[in-house]
């Protein structure tokens, strides 16, 4: 069972939960514009099996932003979002904006990670975190209106950016940690 | 834009197009040089990211041969090992982790247009993904049985593309073929979930070996080098990087005979970024190299 990265990310864009997608490639690339923040994502789904890990940095390479997203019911899955931190740290664009989402909010009785111990995990490594529920639409909004208001603005109109949820080629200014649901 | 400034603008084009041709062979290329960064100066500026891409193309339908070739040569090594990996795991006469001499030999990549002919013709077979295959990408048990026939017919056509843009748009078809592939498989066993890129990235690097184009990692040096138009932070990006990505995929499990020589080999998960860089070669550069194969200069080839 996954952490439910797809299922956040077509809720963020569609409003849609476990819901027949138009998209022309599924999940696996979608935009959104949040014309309030004058932002248009561009959202790249990373495979999460082992195997073919080490193709993930083809598509995060150059992105503005990521979302790590881990399965509160599940603390092997919150051990892999933390490599996955890890390895953007030291692999990622260094001026890369994280959230650390933790999904499933709605499984709270059957939760196998704190929501504490996610907290400190995250003010630790400068991340935005918060739990979120793309069954019931709890926070999901939250997360990349955050990321949103974070990412730098250009101050004049830049060049077709590069990939990922890449929105501009600034250096953010605010490349820093943010407790976006708190 | 008005459609007098339409007409007016594929007019210029279909001239400098021509120009082109005849400059290529007989003409000054300092003269060529000067004229096209006029011409194209004066046309891009405050367009569009499409009309861009049509003078691109435009551009390359000239040159795509001579570019391809010379792509071609520099990644002979790889571009062999893994056909010969797709077509040994198709023939069903090796595995990856078994593959022998006499296996490669005997699935060596044949013409392509029987390689299709032999894919439509034996349906059964070709509608399935083989087991190696499905081994090899780790397909989800639902998706094992999915018909990727679509998906392999519009990446074979890679072998035949004129310009990076056709090559983009069979990748782009390729993927709707899979995503609705997904979507069968989903309603037909009431699954909830959709095509993420855990499905999708297993099924298009199944269909890339069912489709069995040849010259892969030219192709993919091609279109990242000379497709400066393109929308690497949409869907152009996230299509070619899922390329890239699968090639990257196979190289990863090329049986030790079939490795190419280290030093031919340029991995592209490393240091090589499709969409992060400036292209090595610029349109006009490629202009005025003619007719010998290209010369890379000191660039990332």
């Amino acid at each position: 069972m996954g952490a439910g990265k797809s299922s956040l990310v077509l809720r963020f864009v569609k409003g849609q939960f476990f819901d027949y997608q138009e998209s022309t490639i599924g999940a696996a690339f979608l935009t959104k514009t949040m014309p309030e923040q004058h932002v248009k994502f561009e959202i790249w789904d990373t495979a999460g099996q082992e195997r073919y890990h080490s193709l993930a940095p083809m598509y995060y390479r150059g992105a503005a932003a990521a979302v790590i997203v881990y399965d509160i019911t599940n603390q092997d899955s919150f051990t892999k979002a933390k490599n996955w931190v890890k390895e953007l740290q030291r692999q990622g664009n260094p001026n890369m904006l994280m959230a650390l989402a933790g999904n499933k909010a709605d499984l709270a009785d059957s939760r196998a990670v704190t929501k504490e111990e996610a907290s400190a995990y995250a003010e630790e490594n400068g991340l935005a975190f918060c739990e979120t529920s793309a069954k019931t639409n709890v926070n999901v909004l939250e997360v990349f209106t955050d990321l949103a208001t974070r990412l730098p603005r250009p101050s004049a109109p830049q060049p077709q950016s590069t990939s990922g949820i890449t929105l501009t080629e600034q250096p953010p200014a605010s490349a820093r940690k943010s407790g976006c649901c708190s | 834009m008005l459609e007098e400034d339409h007409a007016d603008l594929l007019e210029e084009i279909e001239e400098l197009a021509a120009h082109i041709q005849m400059e290529k062979t007989v003409g000054s290329a300092k003269h060529l040089e000067d004229h096209c960064r006029t011409v194209l100066s004066g046309l891009c500026t405050g367009r569009s990211l499409e009309l861009q891409t049509c003078i691109e193309t435009v551009f390359l339908l000239p040159l795509h041969p001579d570019l391809l070739s010379s792509m071609s040569l520099y990644h002979v090594h790889e571009d062999h090992a893994l056909s010969s990996m797709m077509a040994g795991l198709i023939s069903g006469t090796c595995q990856v982790d078994k593959l022998s001499d006499e296996a490669v030999v005997k699935a060596l990549p044949r013409r392509s247009t029987s390689r299709r002919s032999s894919l439509r013709s034996n349906s059964s077979a070709s509608r399935s993904v083989p087991r190696d295959v499905a081994t090899l990408c780790t397909l989800p048990p639902n998706l094992r049985k999915s018909d990727l026939q679509g998906a392999a017919d519009a990446l074979a056509r890679l072998e035949f593309i004129r310009c990076p843009l056709e090559a983009l748009t069979c990748l782009s078809e390729a993927y709707q073929a899979l995503s609705l592939t997904v979507r069968l498989t989903r309603f037909g066993k009431g699954a909830e979930d959709g095509g993420s890129a855990d499905e999708l990235l297993p099924l298009f690097i199944a269909a890339l070996i069912l489709a069995q184009p040849q010259g892969l990692m030219s192709l993919l040096h091609y279109v990242r080098t000379f497709h400066l138009a393109g929308n690497w932070a949409g869907q152009d990006g996230f299509q070619l990087a899922t390329l890239e990505a699968a090639i990257s995929f196979l190289m990863q499990h090329l049986p030790p005979e079939l490795m190419p020589p280290p030093s031919s080999y340029h991995d592209t998960s490393e240091s090589h970024s499709l969409v992060a860089e400036a292209p090595g070669m610029s349109i006009l550069e490629a202009l005025l190299d003619e007719d010998g194969p290209l010369s890379f200069g000191s660039g990332k080839y």
